[in-house]
């Protein structure tokens, strides 16, 4: 223990006076974080302490790497190259509805009646249907005048009486 | 420098760069501000350093010199005042000599000393320089370094004694 006092009282002598090494310093550094210091060196204490305590501060803001240039313009270019994208495709789009919009009654024919054979049979059967529909009104004509003949006979019969 | 060589450096120094930055500037916040800037600075120029022979003293120079422009404008020195005054406040006289109080002493002495001297004091017991490197980083000889270490170390160590004195006759 005599020795070891001795030593760092030496040790301590050369550190003020600034003609220590880095090892005499770090000898001094373990003989003031322990337990053992003699009174002498008490006043000391604190010095080394305040160093220890000093050496635990660490950088709250860790340092993050600023973006490359490159990848920042490889971004811009792919966000332009994107945005064209979806405008091309939009565009697309409007002209497709158009197209529907202007064809549309074209289109509900042809899905209809796709077979031009059927559209034929369609054909007669709706000229069958208008030629019926102009006989049966001849044929109306022809009740009107019975109709008409039928009540002169029932008014002369009535008069009669 | 590469990307990977230079993320090491940042590693390896970004805590030390920050406390000396701190004992410039004495603002935590202004210190974390100044480390982010220079770190920005050096990364855009980080293809010259192969010509650097002392990285380490390189990065330490550049922040000492980022925060000496900074203690120059006016914003950072009322800051810095600021904070100067608060750590200057004694403490209670009665336990003075407890550990974390006595620290706090020394943390108050430190301040005292001319500022060439404290970050001597620094870069030797703190970060564990070489004379060599601290002369580097600060643009002074070794020889005037050791001197200057040597003064400052017996200006704490005659106020440390005086304080354990006075400590002693108050129990």
């Amino acid at each position: 223990m005599n020795t070891d006092y001795k030593n760092i009282d030496k040790l301590l002598n050369k550190y003020f006076e600034g003609l220590t090494g880095l090892e005499e310093e770090a000898l001094l550094r373990d003989y003031f974080a322990s337990e053992d210091v003699a009174p002498a060196h008490e006043p000391y204490k604190a010095l080394f302490g305040y160093f220890n305590r000093e050496r635990q501060i660490r950088n709250p803001q860790r340092f993050t790497l600023p973006k490359a240039g490159i990848s920042r313009r490889f971004y811009m270019a792919a966000s332009v190259a994107l945005f064209i994208g979806l405008g091309l495709v939009w565009l697309l789009q409007q002209n497709h509805h158009q197209g529907f919009d202007l064809n549309g009654t074209a289109t509900h024919i042809q899905i209809s009646n796709p077979n031009p054979e059927k559209q034929k049979e369609a054909g007669k059967e709706l000229k069958k249907f208008t030629r019926n529909v102009s006989e049966g009104l001849d044929k109306t004509g022809t009740l009107s005048l019975f109709g008409q003949t039928t009540q002169k006979v029932f008014n002369l019969k009535t008069t009669k009486k | 420098m590469t990307q990977l060589e230079f993320v090491n450096t940042v590693k390896r120094l970004e805590d030390k760069m920050f406390r000396l930055a701190k004992m410039m500037l004495i603002s935590t916040d202004e210190a974390a501000d100044a480390v982010q800037e220079v770190f920005t600075k050096l990364w855009v120029k980080r293809e010259q350093f192969n010509r650097i022979s002392n990285t380490d003293a390189y990065f330490l120079r550049t922040v000492r010199n980022y925060c000496l422009d900074r203690i120059k404008s006016k914003q950072a020195k009322e800051s810095r005042l600021d904070s100067i005054s608060f750590m200057m406040k004694a403490p209670s006289s009665e336990k003075q000599f407890e550990t974390h109080e006595a620290i706090g002493i020394v943390e108050q002495l430190m301040m005292k000393l001319p500022e060439k001297q404290r970050l001597i004091v620094q870069l030797r017991d703190i970060e564990g320089y070489e004379f060599k490197e601290i002369a580097e980083i600060l643009d002074m000889n070794e020889n005037a370094v050791r001197t200057a270490l040597s003064r400052a170390r017996k200006t704490l160590k005659n106020a440390l004694i005086k304080q354990y004195e006075y400590g002693l006759q108050k129990h």
